[in-house]
């Protein structure tokens, strides 16, 4: 009965990456998550995890499997999928990224439908931002659009946003103004001081409205709107630093790409009157950390085309359309498998596909060769990305499996060793 | 004179074909024109494998077959025409600065992105980002015309600079997004959030659409250049009555979230809209 | 061929200025990565008849890793798009190389095959936020070949201006010690100092040196005294990196000045000096205070610069200074990111566009040249352009050929707006030409001593084997674009002009000391505002040891 406490654990249950975990451990199964919130204590589980390793549903040795998989990828150069899920580190997402380049892959990974808007809105406007030390230490209003953190993000309230006595707002939550925008039917935060309640056709409309009076514009239409908009344009332009919260991952129909630039613009034109930013919520899993390793490795942060010998960028046809459409000879999933769009999973089962990351002998598809391993944060040591892009690191509370980095690192070696003898 | 390109084997995966326009085809023998290489998926193939070549080369290009999977055509075309008997893929004659192209049938997603001279010509429909700017760069076509008898998809002459398109159907939504300067000519219906963001330019549309709030109407007047721009794209096939030519159209000055002044056209013949 | 441990390069004209060799024919001898006195008789020979032989590249200042740099990569897919670079073919045996992208911030491994193909072997990103280090380090390993380090950035970050506003400048010092070795940076860079804080809290920037920020009696004076105080009593190798207050606004040159006289007597470096160096003022407009400045520098031995060189052509402005970055948004309406990082500092991205046309362009231009023709000691006044913010380093060739061939300067001259060039130093006709040996200074020595590397800049035996090859040729541009052999640490990357082999490169970084007392009061100051926790921050399992100070 060996109890041991790890402290100072980041935990990748969402975008929020805490990291003042303190893990309580006994005979190498983790019994309490002290300061988690409920993802986390999810997230961290009993940090049991599979170790096998299955070539065609067999067990067997790390080298053999290797080989397997590296044979199959090899073969298919130039069509193939590589898929960066997640809970890997970012030392194994450079090696996965390695990989796809050796292959003249296609890469695809968790970003989703809105995010993937918010990237492409970005490209075109830029983006206004800060990080959550700064929210947490400075911003005295805070306008959430269209979300409540507290359902996906629990402690992003309590630890950045709202309740912290900080550096510039001694009164802590006193100090702050709320404002909740709902858009349809989801709810806002509770404590807010202002709703404004949208439907959800009126939202890049009032987007639009909202700058119109920045710049000081009347407006035709939306005349009820405008008293409101008003009310909530002199209380961001009286404030001192603003933080716009909007949800990056939230569900699909938050995709169009009017919003999210709606979003951004507002935030930028801010800037002018008051100091403004736009705070993205992001998933967890060191999703963050895909599109950081991808951007510098490649120049782009996502749906990326090796396939011609050099990065191309086609977030119009990303790699999983391409596998649904019948054009990929072999995959290599990395990372939790169970983060693979369950909408082209059964075409996973038809060609040769190869699992590396954590519970990936539980994938819900078939695969020729899977290879378990640690998660990161909890196995596996190394870095890992917050939502707004700040570097923390992850410890190995837990003896793992198998390194992922180590068995992809391995993977590329082979993959480069077959491309020299072609 | 003309070198004619009949599609023999349809490509069951993309086929880019940037090779076909008049200029690298010139003076060369059919044989060597077969032996030009193509991507097909991620492997490259040779444009015989998938064309039958004949003729002599010219200034004009004639491939025939459903070419919807074939990608690039005239990519970056200066001079001499190319025709399509059938539908053309995506990327149609993208970054093109002269010459023209003409297809008889559809046309794919992304027509004439990147284009600064030339015209395009699709008899049929065409898909979404007509005449628009590719990721992350602000600044769409520089010139050239395209015009689309059939109906087109959304966000057609996103970030347009100057040039004109003209869409004989309906358009979806997002027309003219981000648009600098240029013209958009739209018989049929206009989509959703039209003019999104735009600084100059002007949207003309032959019915009411509703339009952003951070519109506003302007005035009711009869445009002198639409009496000359109606008549030059009625000459290039598309129907047009006197009404349009003469007609009194409404004028909304927008966006007004970014410079305000661009406008949208809508012809009022005779109806008159009450601006709220 | 794996690469030799030993090599004399033989029959080349050596220019190694810091061991006093300008020119000579005489032999550079190599073994296990370091440059030896000799060696026996059957060493495999390089023959560099006819060829200039130089110490490998160093550049002392540019954007090429970090968090600010992939918010600037990932805000460009038009440039990245249009420029894709294949894998380098390598010779045999040599495994593992990457493709990338260029534009004006290529990918990292594009951005150290490009910088090794230049002849450069030593490079420094310049303006790192201490809590993204951890960035900056792992995008460092992805940049093959060069050696790397970083400098830090402090100055506006709130718990150092908390120990200046209460006079606690030991504790600042001590304070910066341990950022330094926790973050595992080179030097300290001070940008628009309490400018960016300003522009955090509403006061939107500061700009006379005596300004107060906010309520505090925090003054950027006091910022660059005490942390130009705690670099030189830290013995740091480089003095502090400062970029001063009112970048790029017509009449700051008398900033410039001022912020030079604050600290008369102290050894302190002044990066992108071209952006410093304007004259006239907001109202009557724009005219070169270039003259002024660099008088200033050449009767001041302790003062050092690089002149951040504007280059014609688009490019990325990448800086920490937010509050300049929003004015050129606020004027452009381009695309602009601006980010607010951790209670330490920020960062601000905008595309821009050095036009021949552009009036003020050409002024710019004109001042940066003016800086190098008018300056008395290439030693202290070395060459950048603040990649990529006045210009690419590929553009580093034809800046070259701008210094050492007036007739190339004339012709460009003939085609600039005139309009703000009058009495302007180099319309007046500078007939400087810079020899090759000074060429050798301002890109490799005089970087290297600034930056106080012992081994880099020379080939004197004990040298790292950084040695670059150039063929001679009368277009100077092409001769500096393309190395006929570039050796890093001993390996023969470059041969024939053609990329053949990618070794990682080393960190260079340094851990000093400091006085703990200091731990207590930080750990609280950590507890009580950070979001990142006191033991989470200094960055872990860094490969290359910290580079001893000398006592």
């Amino acid at each position: 009965m060996t109890d041991r406490k790890v402290p100072h654990v980041t935990c990748l249950g969402c975008g929020c990456a805490c990291d003042d975990i303190i893990l309580s451990l006994c005979d190498d199964r983790i019994v309490h998550a002290e300061r988690a919130c409920q993802l986390g204590v999810a997230w961290f589980d009993d940090g049991r995890v599979p170790a096998r390793v299955q070539v065609g549903g067999r067990d067997c040795g790390l080298d053999e499997a290797l080989d397997a998989g590296a044979a199959l990828l090899h073969a298919a150069r130039g069509r193939a999928l590589v898929f960066l899920g997640d809970d890997i580190t970012s030392e194994a997402q450079r090696a996965t990224v390695e990989i796809a380049d050796h292959l003249h892959a296609v890469v695809d990974g968790v970003v989703s439908e809105p995010a993937a808007a918010g990237i492409l809105a970005g490209q075109r406007r830029g983006r206004a931002t800060c990080t959550l030390g700064e929210i947490r230490n400075r911003a005295d209003l805070l306008l959430f659009w269209g979300t409540d953190p507290d359902q996906r993000y629990p402690r992003y309230r309590s630890r950045y946003a709202l309740y912290p006595v900080a550096f510039h707002l001694p009164k802590g939550q006193r100090g702050r103004t709320v404002v909740s925008v709902t858009v349809g039917s989801d709810k806002g935060p509770a404590e807010a001081d202002l709703h404004i309640a949208l439907r959800p056709e009126d939202e890049v409309v009032a987007l639009s409205a909202l700058r119109a009076h920045l710049q000081g514009r009347e407006l035709g239409g939306l005349a009820t709107l405008s008293s409101q908009l008003q009310q909530l344009t002199s209380l961001l332009t009286k404030a001192k630093y603003v933080v716009i919260v909007h949800d990056g991952d939230g569900g699909d129909e938050r995709r169009s790409p009017e919003r999210a630039e709606g979003l951004i613009t507002l935030a930028q034109r801010l800037n002018g009157p008051t100091r403004a930013a736009l705070s993205t919520l992001r998933a967890g899993g060191n999703r963050s950390g895909a599109e950081v390793v991808l951007t510098w490795q490649t120049g782009f942060p996502f749906a990326v085309d090796f396939s011609r010998g050099s990065p191309r960028y086609r977030p119009d046809r990303r790699g999983t359309a391409q596998l649904e459409a019948g054009v990929l000879a072999a995959a290599l999933v990395v990372g939790e498998p169970a983060g693979f769009p369950a909408s082209a999973r059964d075409r996973l089962g038809r060609i040769s596909t190869v699992v590396v990351g954590p519970r990936a002998s539980e994938a819900p598809f078939t695969a020729k060769v899977a290879i378990d391993t640690g998660v990161a944060g909890i196995h596996e040591a190394g870095i890992g990305y917050r939502m707004d892009d700040l570097p923390l690191p992850l410890q190995a509370a837990l003896p793992s499996p198998r390194s992922a980095t180590d068995a992809l690192r391995r993977l590329a070696d082979r993959l480069v060793a077959a491309e020299a003898r072609r | 004179m003309s070198v004619d390109l009949t599609l023999y084997t349809t490509p069951m995966v993309p086929l880019e074909a940037d090779v076909i326009t008049p200029a690298r085809l010139a003076g060369l023998s059919t044989l060597e024109t077969a032996k030009l290489t193509v991507v097909h998926g991620n492997q490259s193939a040779e444009l015989g494998e998938f064309f039958r070549v004949t003729g002599a080369a010219g200034a004009e290009v004639h491939l025939t077959g459903d070419l919807s999977r074939v990608k690039y055509i005239g990519m970056g075309m200066a001079s001499g025409r190319i025709v399509v008997h059938g539908s053309a893929g995506m990327h149609l004659g993208a970054g093109m600065s002269g010459g023209d192209i003409l297809v008889e049938g559809d046309a794919g997603d992304w027509v004439g992105p990147e284009m600064s001279g030339g015209l395009i010509l699709v008899k049929g429909n065409a898909g979404h980002m007509i005449g628009s700017a590719y990721r992350g760069s602000l600044v769409g076509i520089l010139g050239g015309e395209i015009v689309v008898f059939g109906n087109v998809g959304n966000e057609i002459g996103s970030g347009m600079r100057r040039g004109l398109i003209a869409i004989g159907g309906d358009c979806g939504d997002f027309a003219g997004v981000n648009m600098l300067a240029g013209t958009i000519v739209v018989l049929g219906r206009l989509g959703w959030r039209t003019g999104a963001g735009m600084r100059r330019g002007t949207i003309v549309s032959m019915h009411p659409a509703e339009l952003l709030p951070t519109f506003t109407y302007a005035c009711t007047y009869r445009p002198v250049f639409l009496r000359l721009y109606l008549p030059h794209l009625r000459r290039l096939g598309l129907s047009i009555d006197d009404a349009q030519v003469q007609g009194s159209y409404q004028r909304w000055c927008g966006d007004a979230i970014e410079l305000n002044r661009g406008e949208v056209l809508l012809l009022a013949s005779g109806v008159t809209v009450a601006p709220s | 061929m794996s690469a030799p441990t030993r090599l004399r390069i033989v029959r080349g004209e050596v220019y190694d200025p810091a061991n006093g060799v300008n020119g000579e024919v005489r032999d550079v001898c190599i073994e296990d990565g370091r440059i030896v006195a000799d060696l026996p008789q059957g060493a495999p020979t390089l023959d560099a008849a006819g060829m200039v032989v130089m110490p490998g590249g160093v550049d002392i200042h540019s954007h090429i890793a970090g968090s600010s740099c992939n918010h600037a990569r990932r805000l460009f897919p038009e440039e990245h798009s249009a420029e894709p670079t294949m894998a380098p073919r390598l010779a045999s045996g040599e495994l593992g190389a990457r493709s990338g992208t260029g534009g004006t911030l290529p990918s990292t491994f594009t951005t150290g095959y490009r910088y090794a193909g230049l002849g450069y072997t030593t490079v420094f990103d310049a303006a790192v936020a201490p809590v993204m280090s951890r960035h900056t380090h792992q995008e460092l390993e992805d940049t093959p070949i060069v050696d790397s380090g970083f400098f830090v950035l402090l100055g506006n970050d709130e718990y150092l201006l908390r120990q200046i506003d209460s006079g606690e400048r030991d504790r600042a010092r001590d304070y910066a010690a341990w950022v330094l070795g926790a973050t595992g940076g080179y030097a300290i860079k001070i940008v628009n100092p309490g400018g960016i804080q300003a522009w955090k809290s509403g006061q939107r920037n500061l700009t006379g040196l005596d300004q107060q920020l906010g309520s505090s009696r925090v003054t950027p004076r006091a910022i660059l005294e005490t942390l130009t105080d705690a670099g030189n009593a830290l013995r740091l190798p480089h003095p502090v990196h400062i970029h001063c207050n009112n970048l790029g606004v017509p009449g700051n040159a008398a900033t410039t000045l001022e912020t030079m006289q604050a600290l008369d007597g102290r050894r302190a470096h002044f990066t992108h000096l071209q952006f410093h160096c304007y004259g006239g003022s907001p109202e009557i407009g724009w005219s070169s205070g270039a003259s002024r400045v660099i008088e200033y520098v050449n009767a001041n031995p302790m003062v050092s610069a690089d002149v951040g060189q504007v280059m014609f052509g688009p490019v990325t402005t990448v800086s920490a200074d937010g509050p300049h970055e929003y004015l050129l948004y606020a004027t452009s309406g381009r695309k602009w990111v601006n980010i607010d990082v951790e209670l330490e500092t920020g960062c601000g991205i905008l595309p821009y566009e050095f036009k021949e046309r552009s009036a003020v362009s050409a002024l710019q231009w004109a001042i940066g040249l003016e800086l190098f023709l008018l300056s008395a000691d290439p030693w202290r006044v070395v060459l950048s352009t603040d990649h990529p913010n006045g210009g690419s380093f590929l553009s580093y060739p034809a800046l070259i050929q701008l210094l050492m061939d007036r007739r190339a300067r004339e012709e460009q001259l003939k085609r600039v707006n005139p309009a703000l060039l009058a009495g302007s130093a180099l319309a007046d006709g500078l007939a400087r030409e810079y020899t090759l040996s000074e060429v050798a200074i301002v890109t490799r020595a005089g970087p290297a001593r600034l930056l106080g590397l012992r081994h880099k800049g020379h080939l004197g035996p004990g040298a790292d084997a950084d040695v670059t090859v150039y063929v001679r040729n009368h277009d100077i541009a092409k001769m500096f674009t393309h190395p006929r052999y570039v050796v890093k640490g001993g390996s023969l990357v470059v041969e024939e002009g053609q990329l053949r082999r990618a070794p990682a490169g080393r960190r260079l970084r340094l851990r000093p000391e400091y006085d703990d007392a200091l731990l207590p009061d930080l750990r609280h100051y950590f507890e009580e505002y950070s979001t990142v926790s006191f033991e989470n921050y200094p960055v872990q399992g860094i490969t290359d040891d910290p580079i001893p100070i000398p006592s």
